[in-house]
């Protein structure tokens, strides 16, 4: 499969189709990072293994790194990550011929304990979208697909209010207000976030459980009918706050209100940004 | 018995000492929650894990604090909050390299404009250490000046050497004075038995930094922008950094908070006019760098750093400072 | 133990509109004892705060000399700014300092001194000639040379009527092209091109500049091209800054931190910084 990638970069270099590409390597430590490479010499340096959990489309909008008016970037993509991406195209962030996209099949990505990624369990998209993707690599994944049952969910939904204070009281006591979260998530891409404001301010810097309460509220309305479950926040964040619980409410609550999925049509228009006549309002009073 | 004499205990007396003398003190140590090692005030010693990997955290959050509130201001002016200077706490088992971080924070801190929260926690709060028997696959130390049986910054040090026995190891007055004598002295069994025991632990670091002699010198170079590409800006390294500092001072309602910040961060060093010096993500990378390898070094005589690995550990990109800073002077340089 | 990060109140006694956005505060500390013991040297600073907007650093614009009061000038620019700008007399602040290094005025005397403000730049400058003008015979030849984008934009304009007549300086306005009116009878251009077509003698002359980043990056280059000695220049500069003690960890170039090791420098010390700060 390496083989297959480090070729499909090295001739996408190597004419010209891009002028950037996005994948994998080691670190000395034998990490795995991402990488940014410039020239076809240097595809070597690209890896493929189960821990390749990285969604490297969260560079596609980093202008710290990516220019994309400068000319393509070849990307690669989990079926997953290929989520994220078609968000980022249907809001107008990347342009689809701005991009090479390099699917890669997944058979689940593992953590540092070497443990199935609990996201991969559920995953629906072990095989990319050919019609996507400009290419696609590795065998078809054939797999009876496990039916996301939301039971963390739901085990939240069934404690009463000061139970679930209590959790999300522990949990958010101990974030560090570090951003890993937001800053690795592919779509918290605005040039200003809402938490840097600070004229009016609208939350407090400082990492009490309160702020941190506002915090990841807004991070999570915010996401809602865009987050794709890529679980990148959770497996960022430091100090294990189970952070796709939240996005996965906020999931359910759009699939079952409004019958929508992001991440499955790059043309799609999530329900929060669109009006519909036959739109739901049983729930306003 | 002569000062700085190790002594020898077995286990159990050891926790009945630790559990008199931290009698109506705020214990902190370490324990498990969901499954990851942190430094969390405890209820009683024997809360405590004893053996544990390096914590998520380190032990500077209980000196400076992710968020303090300096002062209210109220219509009858200014009233200041003050830290629990009455309250003793004891840390326990805090691991040589954050309890040397305390004294590389201490030159800033303590120094000129000696800063009142940090001064009245560390002058409340005795530190008794605990020995890395090995080192963890992040660990560095040695290559910035500490040891995992290294005593600085603790008032006591405690060594586990086998048997479920201990070497007491008084490091401070202050540790004397809070522990008194306790266990038997260490005969030259037991004492060489520490030094194998040191040895062993020094020869498991596996990692070395090596830090370049003339790092001003790459300062130009495109070097930085490479390393920090796939960087996020977030603040896990510097948050969980033993020896990072930085702050911020904001208005919460009517309370002046002071609270943590980072030099990774955008709006670091934006000025309201939107001018900022450290506007690239490159630049900000670097400036961590150079904080920690020169800038602090050349005003406070250490590094900013202890080798702990946190940063690269738990970096979600896996952003090896190690790597980066040791390659200087082969990559690194115009 | 006194908090270096608490203030002390001080009362606006008095109020001015500079320029559309400028105002500048007469400050009178609370405390009396404070008031009279509270002592700085021109280019300091203090961290001047709002209560439930915040702290921010701002130049002493009023001199050493001017006992009883300090005077801070203000441009509306972010939160904390624009929370000065709607108190009125009476309003209470809190000020912390005074802060940082400050001109060395003992090294000036017995010479000329060049002063090259721009914008509200020229508050620091302010303070400086101001301390100067009380002690006018131990220093000879003073110039001002001064430049805003129009006329309504430079600050202390009475000021600056009464040091261009008093007649024992001179004082050189000029505005940015496009921001003069018809009966505008300064100088037209930006501030280093004005300057650099005055002929000024450089030997025993002190000049001190202060004004935007590419201001003063270019006035240095001008001084230098008229033969200024590197060590005769001095500027201030300005970077975030919150702790102003040198803790926060963010005004810093390279091992100096500006709240600490500055403000004030020599262009000589500015071209040994290895970071670009301009």
């Amino acid at each position: 499969m390496i083989g297959k990638i480090r070729e499909a970069a090295k001739r996408m270099l190597d004419d010209g189709t891009v002028r950037l590409f996005l994948g994998y390597g080691k670190n000395g430590l034998g990490d795995t990072v991402p990488v940014f490479l410039k020239h076809k010499e240097d595809v070597e340096a690209l890896y493929w293994d189960e821990t390749c959990r990285y969604n490297l489309t969260r560079y596609l909008t980093d202008r710290d790194v990516i220019c994309l008016e400068e000319g393509p970037v070849g990307v690669i993509v989990k079926g997953c990550d290929q989520k994220s991406l078609k968000v980022l195209i249907s809001e107008k962030q990347v342009e689809r011929d701005e991009i090479r996209i390099v699917g890669v099949v997944c058979s689940g990505m593992k953590d540092d304990n070497e443990e199935i990624l609990s996201k991969c369990g559920t995953c629906d998209s072990w095989n990319p979208d050919e019609t996507f993707c400009d290419i696609v690599i590795g065998q078809t994944v054939e797999r009876k697909i496990e039916e996301d049952e939301y039971s963390d969910v739901e085990e939240v939904e069934a404690l009463d209010p000061a139970q679930r204070e209590k959790l999300w009281g522990k949990y958010f006591d101990r974030c560090l207000r570090c951003y890993a979260c937001r800053n690795v998530c592919p779509l918290c891409y605005c040039k200003e976030c809402i938490l840097e404001q600070n004229d009016p301010e609208w939350v407090p810097p400082s990492a009490s459980k309160e702020n941190n309460f506002y915090f990841h509220i807004i991070r999570a309305y915010h996401l809602t009918g865009r987050c794709t479950d890529c679980g990148e926040c959770e497996r960022a964040c430091p100090v294990g706050i189970p952070l796709r619980t939240i996005n996965r409410k906020m999931i359910k609550a759009v699939k079952d209100g409004f019958d929508f999925v992001a991440g499955k049509d790059p043309e799609a228009r999530s329900p929060l940004t669109r009006f519909r006549r036959d739109d739901r309002e049983d729930f306003i009073t | 018995m002569s000062f700085g004499e190790k002594t020898v205990l077995g286990k159990d007396e050891l926790f009945r000492i630790l559990k008199s003398i931290s009698e109506g003190c705020e214990i902190i140590g370490p324990v498990m929650e969901d499954g990851k090692p942190y430094f969390r005030p405890v209820e009683g010693v024997e809360d405590v894990a004893w053996d544990f990997d390096t914590t998520v955290n380190g032990i500077k959050e209980f000196f400076f604090p992710r968020r303090s509130v300096l002062y209210e201001q109220t219509n009858d002016g200014i009233r200041p909050f003050d830290p629990e200077t009455d309250k003793k706490r004891i840390v326990l088992f805090s691991r040589p390299c954050d309890a040397r971080a305390l004294t590389i924070t201490d030159r800033l801190f303590m120094g000129e404009n000696q800063d009142r929260v940090y001064g009245a926690l560390r002058a409340n709060t005795v530190v008794v250490g605990l020995s890395c028997e090995k080192a963890g696959p992040h660990c560095f130390c040695l290559s910035v000046g500490g040891s995992p049986f290294g005593t600085e910054g603790m008032d006591v040090s405690i060594t586990a050497v086998g048997d479920d026995e201990y070497v007491l190891d008084m490091v401070t007055d202050r540790g004397k004075a809070f522990f008194g004598n306790r266990g038997r002295k260490a005969d030259s069994k037991r004492l060489q038995e520490f030094e194998t025991l040191k040895k062993r632990a020094e020869e498991s670091v596996e990692r070395t930094m090596r830090i370049p002699k003339d790092l001003p010198s790459a300062f130009e170079s495109d070097y930085w922008k490479e390393v920090s590409a796939a960087c996020l800006k977030c603040g896990v390294c510097t948050y969980l950094c033993p020896t990072c500092h930085c702050f911020d001072i904001v208005d919460e309602g009517f309370y002046r908070v002071r609270c943590w910040d980072t030099c990774s961060f955008d709006t670091f060093s934006r000025m309201a006019s939107g001018e900022d010096p450290r506007k690239d993500k490159y630049m900000r990378y670097r400036q961590r760098v150079y904080h920690k390898f020169s800038y602090y070094k050349e005003n406070f005589g250490v590094y900013g750093c202890v080798g702990c690995g946190r940063c690269t550990k738990h970096c979600p990109v896996k952003t090896d400072i190690v790597e980066i800073v040791s390659s200087v002077d082969e990559k690194g340089m115009p | 133990m006194k908090d270096s990060l608490v203030p002390d109140p001080a009362r606006i006694e008095d109020i001015r509109n500079e320029t559309p956005d400028v105002v500048t505060l007469r400050l009178v500390f609370e405390d009396r004892g404070k008031m009279e013991t509270f002592s700085f040297r021109a280019g300091q600073f203090v961290e001047l705060s709002v209560p439930k907007a915040g702290e921010s650093t701002f130049c002493i614009a009023s001199a050493p000399s001017d006992r009883g009061y300090i005077e801070c000038s203000v441009k509306k620019v972010g939160r904390v700014t624009e929370a000065v700008h709607m108190l009125e007399p009476g309003g209470i602040v809190g000020i912390r300092g005074p802060y940082g290094n400050f001109f060395p005025i003992e090294a000036m005397k017995g010479g000329n001194v060049l002063f090259i403000g721009g914008g509200i730049g020229l508050v620091p400058l302010r303070s400086l000639i101001r301390e100067v003008l009380s002690a006018r015979s131990d220093f000879k030849r003073l110039s001002v040379v001064y430049g805003a984008r129009s006329e309504r934009d430079l600050v202390y304009k009475d000021e600056l009527d009464e040091w261009r007549t008093r007649g024992d300086m001179e004082v050189v306005l000029a505005l940015d092209p496009g921001g003069e009116m018809e009966d505008w009878k300064g100088e037209v251009g930006y501030v280093p091109s004005v300057l650099e077509k005055r002929t000024i003698e450089t030997k025993d002359c002190t000049a001190v500049t202060c004004g935007p980043p590419v201001m003063i990056k270019r006035v240095l280059g001008v001084l230098d091209g008229m033969g200024f000695c590197s060590s005769q220049v001095y500027t201030t500069l300005e970077m975030k800054m919150k702790c102003g003690i040198g803790k926060c960890g963010r005004c810093n170039i390279g091992p100096l931190y500006v709240c600490k090791d500055g403000p004030v420098f020599t262009y000589e010390r500015i071209k040994e910084f290895t970071e670009e700060i301009f």
